[in-house]
């Protein structure tokens, strides 16, 4: 079938072709690796390891002049700029504030963030599509307003600003922020529009480690052409596997620990892999969090299961090793990927003397204390105590590739746009809780599925022995469907005050999910907060170094 | 729509473009190959050799390793309840002999899957046939009523991985337990089963064929539930009785052929009606148009001027 997807292919390809562009040329499946030359490949292990920096608002502001109403006031860029990726070249990136990973957000519960998102990319082609970089900003894990969800049909152009509300309202987790323009979302995060939004309540601060302990590791994987710019087959709709896996941006980087214990937010933001992190001594990882937050009972695992845009917290208790030890975050892989000769590799700790302040922590905790439920006068309910008997309805999403197109239960996100983007597959009422059932049906491909807005407790797999699996335990907003895989999950549609609305679910292989693997449900009323038209895009008229980026103090090199 | 047609057709938009460009030249990657060539192989959509997609993957595993088996796939009507329906299958079967167990759809020809895309995939004993699959399920119209929540179905015969992976084990039963924590096994396999021995632990599993990758991986997660090597643990069939397939001689499934229609259909303005730009903001379609557009004026302009420059020097 032709897709519309397709035609936007084929003039790629056509222009490419004037251009004398190569788009790739690694046979049908776009799974080649990198091009480089020796010297400029990556060696695992020699990088340093960097987290990437804190942006510290350019305001705060008080809702009402109330001092117990605080906002913060961030503001972004999107741009081009060059990252030092590899060993003797630079790498054209299309990052927030022109760098991948994009500034941290730090959130505070209880103080909202207003985010003013310019895109400031010429109105000219782009990094990997000879065209312009249209964009729309989702913060992965926030109940937002619809018009502030990153909607895809809801674009910013070129030159223009949006700014985007987050509540900052619910219990503490690990959130992102990334791009989410259909078409184009997996070109755009891809080339850079990725970065961490860790949102922290006085219960995650009490519990678990801060500071130099809090690392956030954002996983992804790419391919390189000989002049250090990203390869990327724009004409297959299947997926993109790299060669090389970069933490923070770092090809396989080494970093310096203390002999503590240390808690990462481990976030995926390849567009396609999935990852199965191990130690290399075997010793166990102990699970915190999940998507959607901190988990109930602590679980020790040797290995996990990952997949795109999945959040997974972890403890690792370097206490146990001597100073000068090194202990490798693997990748065991998981079906239906593709393997290279290093993606087996992640990262390398080196354990170094102590020194410093103490630990926020002293022991691995067996049990954390989530605190109580937000908005539980309104109904709301606690993810992970949520039952059967709650759900008010049924439903099944079935994701399959039907004559070589990605579908959901038959329909396509250009289906649902035909309609004036109308087209549902739900429209729970508000607070209400339904059981949704997700089954891929697709034969060998994985789906990681997002459903937007909602936390929600897996019940059940059909495999497994019908239970989820440990390190899901906790409330979670990607679902990973493995090949034949089925899960079965409950969740509660908590809307802000006045917040009804459209809301979007799809395939988190951010390749499928341009190819129109998305469909949408709405909490509500569906003409409630159009997302579209609701706070649409303005033409930024301020100058452009209006709001000159801050960053916080760095930790030292390598740590 | 496939690599060869859309690599076609943006050469054909190329050359119409460029076409009245002296020495112009296109770069695609030599995976495209020519046109012609890439026409060779219209409208496949396939993984050959690995896991990911719907190509066979390459098995070296085979012999007894692997079997032929009949597998009937349903489709219910919409809303039927599957519980149900395989409930009266399962008594069909009784009354016939014919147990039937689960089994992945991955095992039907990716071109059947992707056309029936069922929702119950049962598979007969070793032995039973077709023939025996249609009895239980025939297309006359009696058999039909006696499973009125069947929409569409397919009785087709498969080749299946059916293995037998056996470690040495301290305590079978924590290693059990530590497997399924890890949940390698599930990733790989799905479902699978095992059996503790003293001193030792079989995991069998029936289904969709394995690449030798996976049947390593397997092994990996295997051996990592003990803390030995893979190699220790050993891969044989599950049964030792009837007769195997060898791969090197079985043929290729049907590929998928993906529809091709002549007119590609909507990514303009007219399917986007909520979302159309603000006066003035092209649309992502319009943007291409007129790109491709401007870039053909501007080559002409050029050539014209050219031609114009040439007259004049000759002049």
């Amino acid at each position: 079938m032709t897709t519309r997807r397709d035609v936007l292919q084929m003039g790629a390809l056509g222009a490419a072709g004037l251009a004398g562009i190569q788009v790739g040329d690694e046979g049908p499946s776009g799974e080649a690796p990198s091009q480089l030359a020796p010297q400029n490949t990556p060696v695992p292990y020699r990088g340093v390891f960097r987290r990437p920096p804190e942006l510290v608002p350019y305001a705060t502001t008080y809702d009402g002049g109330d001092p117990n109403r605080p906002v913060d006031h961030f503001a972004l860029t999107e741009q081009l700029g060059r990252a030092q990726i590899l060993p003797g070249l630079s790498t054209p990136v299309a990052g927030y504030n022109g760098i991948f990973p994009g500034p941290t957000i730090r959130a505070k519960r209880g103080t909202r963030i207003e985010l003013r998102m310019r895109n400031g990319f010429a109105d000219a082609p782009g990094l990997l599509l000879p065209q312009r970089t249209d964009t729309s900003t989702h913060l992965h894990g926030s109940p937002s307003l619809p018009q502030y969800d990153g909607y895809a049909n809801d674009i910013t152009y070129p030159g223009y600003v949006k700014t985007y509300k987050y509540p900052n309202a619910e219990k503490a987790s690990t959130l992102w922020y990334h791009d989410h323009r259909h078409l184009v979302t997996a070109q755009n995060v891809y080339s850079g529009l990725a970065g961490f939004y860790p949102f922290s309540d006085q219960y995650e601060r009490e519990q678990l480690p801060q500071g130099e302990y809090d690392v956030p590791l954002m996983l992804s994987d790419a391919q390189f052409n000989p002049d250090g710019s990203l390869r990327y087959d724009i004409e297959q709709d299947k997926g993109l596997w790299g060669d090389i896996i970069l933490v923070n941006g770092v090809p396989w980087p080494t970093m310096k620990v203390k002999p503590r214990i240390y808690r990462f937010r481990v976030l995926i933001a390849s567009i396609s892999r999935s990852y199965r992190p191990t130690l290399s001594t075997g010793d166990p990882i102990y699970i915190v969090g999940t998507d959607g937050g901190m988990m109930r009972v602590v679980q020790a695992v040797r290995s996990w299961r990952q997949g795109t845009a999945e959040r997974v917290e972890v403890l690792i208790d370097f206490r146990k090793y001597k100073v000068g030890q090194t202990v490798d975050l693997r990748n065991l892989g998981n079906k239906n990927n593709i393997e290279f000769a290093n993606t087996d590799k992640i990262m390398r700790f080196q354990v170094v003397a102590d020194s410093g302040p103490a630990s926020t922590i002293t022991a691995i905790p067996t049990t954390l204390d989530d605190g109580p439920q937000p908005n539980a006068e309104h109904g709301a309910k606690v993810t992970m105590k949520l039952t059967p008997e709650d759900a008010v309805a049924k439903r099944q999403l079935r994701f399959e590739r039907k004559n070589g197109e990605w579908k959901v239960n038959g329909v396509t996100w250009e289906d649902v746009e035909a309609t004036g983007l109308k087209l549902l597959f739900a429209n729970p009422v508000p607070f209400s809780v339904e059981q949704w059932t997700m089954v891929n049906e697709s034969g060998g491909w994985f789906h990681p599925v997002h459903i937007h807005l909602i936390n929600a407790r897996i019940i059940a797999r059909n495999t497994n022995g019908g239970k989820p699996f440990a390190w899901e335990l906790g409330p979670k907003d990607v679902f990973y469907l493995g090949e034949n895989e089925s899960v079965t999950a409950l969740m509660q549609f908590n809307t802000q005050p006045k917040g009804e609305g459209k809301y979007m679910i799809h395939c988190h292989n951010l390749v499928h999910e341009d190819h129109d693997m998305m469909v949408q449900f709405s909490a509500g009323n569906p003409n409630d907060n159009d997302p579209v038209e609701t706070d649409k895009p303005v033409l930024d008229t301020t100058p452009v170094d209006s709001y000159p980026p801050v960053y916080r103090p760095e930790f030292p090199s390598g740590t | 729509m496939t690599r060869a047609v859309r690599v076609g057709v943006a050469l054909l938009l190329t050359s119409v473009v460029a076409g009245c460009s002296a020495g112009a030249t296109t770069t695609i990657g030599p995976g495209a190959s020519s046109p012609a060539s890439a026409a060779s192989t219209p409208g496949v959509a396939a993984e050959p050799g690995t896991d990911r997609g719907d190509g066979r993957p390459q098995v070296t595993y085979d012999g007894l390793m692997v079997r032929r088996r009949v597998v009937i796939a349903i489709l219910p009507t919409p809303g039927a309840d599957v519980v149900s329906l395989r409930q009266e299958l399962d008594k069909a079967a009784a009354a016939l002999q014919t147990p039937l167990s689960d089994i992945s759809p991955s095992v039907l020809d990716p071109a059947e899957q992707q056309r029936l895309a069922p929702d119950l995939t049962v598979v007969l004993p070793a032995g039973a046939t077709v023939a025996d699959a249609g009895k239980l399920i025939d297309p006359s119209k009696a058999a039909r009523a006696a499973f009125p929540d069947v929409q569409d179905y397919l009785v087709a015969p498969v080749l299946v991985h059916d293995l037998r992976f056996t470690v040495s084990a301290s305590n079978p039963s924590e290693m059990v337990a530590a497997i399924a924590r890890e949940g390698i096994l599930a990733d790989a396999l799905g479902d699978y089963s095992t059996s503790a021995g003293s001193g030792r632990l079989d995991i069998t599993y029936t289904g969709p064929l394995l690449s030798d990758d996976l049947v390593e991986q397997v092994r990996r997660g295997i051996a990592r539930g003990e803390g030995v090597e893979p190699s220790s643990v050993t891969v044989s069939p599950r049964s030792t009785a009837g007769v195997g397939v060898d791969m090197a001689k079985e043929p290729l499934p049907a590929p998928v052929v993906e529809e091709e229609v002549a007119a590609p259909h909507g990514h303009g303005a007219a399917a986007l009606p909520a979302t159309a730009p603000v006066v003035g903001e092209p649309s992502q379609s319009s943007l291409w148009g007129v790109a491709l557009v401007a870039v053909a004026v501007w080559l002409i302009v050029m050539l014209v001027m050219l031609m114009r420059w040439n007259a004049k020097a000759g002049d």
